[in-house]
């Protein structure tokens, strides 16, 4: 048995399995990043409001989410959520796709609150000067928090909010606990199956290097053609 | 005691020193001044290599300081250098920061260390304030730390790097009247300052740069009763109408 | 609820101890705080090494940091669990494969906060220390490293944190943390998955956020005695 063999990532019935993985691997990080970033600019918009309650549910629901881990919450949405669902609702559940729905609902949830932060720090990091100028100017509170305050909040977030993303891309790996066919629990099928840990972990490794290095470059990109600039 | 010939350096395409030729012999007080920009700053870093020059020969007693195999450190024991903004190590006491050289590199024991650091404490006003942290004097008490810190190491030469610019006006003072002291005593020193009394008082002689060059050098009567350069004189004019 | 605690709270804790090894929350926070603690000396090194004047010291450390954090953990483990052993002969068991993995990852993210607070001190710090005649490694060792450790205290905390979320993974190669307690426990009972998992949730919970709680007092402690207001308390 030579020692790796990279025949067996380009073609065959492995090959197939690891492409299928990192097809899922990249759907469930869309399908998270889309649900993720409404959910997340909604918290962070909570949390930076002058409303008490308003704060304090942001801040619940994130500290809540952020202090229990990923793996965590995979296994409550996957084994204990359906329980909790109506009868038909939970068979229709079971009918589709139960492994790759309850990682969607787990990892937006769990990137949304990071993202909120992010996000949050961002509408921090615009000086109150900034609004004061806006409002003094006749704009109203939400115009001002449209047309001045965010603008600035989203280019300062921008690349935390990229970095967030590549910890979602890496995240869907946990998603192999509940059984999600994404790329991990490809790769150890493909061990198990033909004891080539090599090829199938290369593979993966490639795969996730790849992608994290070109949401990076693409942060750093960001930076240089909008680079923040204070008053 | 410090010699420098021909010395340049540049900023990429910005020429930050241009041919400066200059003397410091011992026990002289030479009070550097000029426009922002000029070069003042740049110019008392290369003396103790923070920063690089580009061309030209530095020597200070008598050794050119870029020689191959020139320990770097040794050389800066052996000139104290007092910074713009104090610097002082927050983690540590105002005694602390004058025991840490001298300990740290051998130069002294701990009990000697400290016995002289509380000497020049004292010598700057300040032998009650010991065991205080840098974040409970005010400015000019640190920055009057911050000299006797550099002294501790017993340098024969002290570097001023505009030492009172970041000081509120009422702090300027005291620590003018540590340098004057100093003076007094017959230190070779080198300082970059606006404070013109101060210059007019104890300094020797006064080196007037703009944009990299020296364009006066002469005593503090030459360079105040009749400057020659026009850039000095349009200096002299500017800060008399303020 | 509260019978559910009543009969395997014990299991929860300790996992089969003393029939077995130790499992359950107590390896949790043992195999964390383990890991921090033997990552520390590699983070400083590595951290020091981020930060260096010399390019070529500099370089590869980057370069592997970079390579590190652009995987996910899970893959690190899943490499030292089922390739590891085949290039060295020797079978680790899931316990020792965890802390290897977490000792790596903690070095590295050690490394990151160690660079950022040498970073975040005033540049005057390293010249005056240079001024006096001290050694680049003098300067780090007695001037920069005290401070910049002190202030990053908070983010040491935080990635204490960090690793203890990062120990679930143990239960993907079947490491009896405490995840994989609370789903045998759900075997075993069955009915009462909610339950059980919001037990687990919490169990995360007050540990996790008690202690990122003490990190924001004690960032708010340093802020003070150094005379600064934090920006947080504003």
């Amino acid at each position: 048995m030579t020692f790796f063999d990279p025949g067996i990532l380009q073609s065959g019935q492995y090959h197939d399995w690891l492409v299928q993985g990192l097809i899922l691997s990249l759907q469930l990080t869309a399908a998270s990043f889309v649900l993720a970033l409404p959910f997340g600019a909604l918290l962070a918009l909570m949390r930076s409001s002058p409303n008490r309650v308003l704060q304090a549910i942001g801040a619940t629901v994130v500290e809540a989410i952020r202090n229990v881990p990923l793996l965590a919450h995979l296994l409550f949405w996957y084994f204990a959520f359906p329980e909790l669902l109506p009868e038909p609702v939970k068979l229709a559940l079971y009918d589709s796709n139960p492994e790759a729905i309850c990682a969607v609902i787990a990892l937006s949830l769990y990137a949304g609150v990071h993202m909120a932060e992010d996000i949050r720090s961002g509408i921090r990091a615009v000086p109150a000067a900034q609004l004061e100028a806006a409002r003094s100017l006749g704009l109203g509170r939400f115009a001002a928090v449209r047309l001045v305050l965010m603008p600035q909040a989203i280019r300062i977030s921008v690349p935390p909010l990229l970095s967030q993303t590549v910890n979602l891309w890496k995240d869907t790996s946990v998603a192999t606990v509940i059984g999600a066919a994404e790329m991990m629990y490809q790769a150890a099928r493909v061990e198990t199956a033909s004891f080539r840990s090599v090829e199938a972990f290369t593979f993966a490794t490639l795969a996730y290097l790849t992608v994290s290095l070109l949401i990076s470059l693409a942060a750093q990109l960001y930076q240089r053609r909008f680079p923040v600039r204070t008053a | 005691m410090i010699v420098l010939e021909q010395v340049n350096k540049w900023y990429g395409a910005y020429h930050a020193l241009v041919d400066v030729t200059e003397t410091v012999a011992k026990n002289e007080v030479v009070v550097v001044c000029g426009p922002s920009g000029s070069g003042k700053s740049t110019l008392i870093r290369t003396l103790n290599r923070l920063e690089e020059i580009d061309s030209g020969r530095i020597a200070v007693d008598g050794r050119d300081i870029h020689a191959r195999g020139l320990d770097v450190n040794a050389l800066r024991a052996g000139i104290g250098f007092v910074f713009q903004q104090f610097n002082l190590f927050p983690h540590l006491t105002a005694l602390e920061n004058c025991m840490l050289a001298p300990v740290s590199l051998k130069r002294a024991r701990e009990a000697e260390a400290k016995a002289y650091a509380l000497e020049l404490l004292d010598g700057v006003g300040l032998a009650h304030k010991a065991d205080a942290y840098p974040h409970q004097l005010s400015g000019g008490q640190q920055q009057r730390v911050a000299i006797a810190r550099a002294l501790a190491m017993r340098p024969p030469i002290m570097l001023f790097d505009e030492p009172t610019s970041a000081l509120d006006p009422e702090m300027v003072g005291e620590v003018l009247q540590v340098m004057r002291k100093l003076a007094g005593q017959g230190m070779t020193m080198v300082c970059v300052t606006h404070e013109m009394g101060f210059a007019r008082d104890v300094a020797d002689r006064i080196w007037f740069m703009a944009e990299g060059k020296i364009l006066e050098k002469g005593t503090p009567e030459e360079f105040f009763n009749n400057p020659q350069h026009p850039r000095a004189q349009q200096f002299l004019a500017d800060r008399s109408n303020r | 609820m509260i019978e559910l605690i009543h009969e395997y709270w014990l299991y929860f804790l300790v996992g089969q101890y003393p029939n077995g090894p130790l499992g359950g929350l107590s390896l949790t926070i043992l195999l964390s705080g383990a890991a921090l603690v033997l990552a520390m000396p590699l983070g400083l090194l590595l951290g020091v090494a981020r930060v260096s004047p010399w390019r070529a010291v500099r370089w590869p450390v980057t370069a592997l940091v970079q390579v590190v954090r652009a995987v996910p953990l899970l893959l690190v483990v899943f490499w030292a669990y089922f390739f590891l052993p085949a290039v060295t002969g020797v079978k680790t068991g899931q316990a020792t494969t965890m802390l290897m993995t977490l000792v790596l990852f903690d070095a590295v993210y050690l490394a990151e906060i160690v660079a950022a607070g040498i970073r975040a001190l005033p540049k005057g710090q390293m010249e005056s220390a240079r001024s006096l005649g001290l050694g680049y490694f003098a300067a780090l060792r007695l001037v920069l490293l005290p401070q910049a450790l002190k202030n990053v205290l908070p983010s040491l905390v935080n990635q204490l944190v960090s690793t203890i979320k990062a120990t679930s993974l143990g239960y993907i190669i079947g490491l009896s943390e405490v995840s994989f307690i609370a789903t045998q426990v759900n075997t075993l009972v069955f009915t009462k998955a909610v339950e059980v998992y919001i037990i687990l949730a919490l169990t995360y919970f007050v540990l996790c956020f008690g202690l990122s709680r003490l990190a924001f007092l004690l960032e708010r402690r340093l802020g003070r005695r150094a005379g600064r207001v934090s920006p947080i308390s504003l």
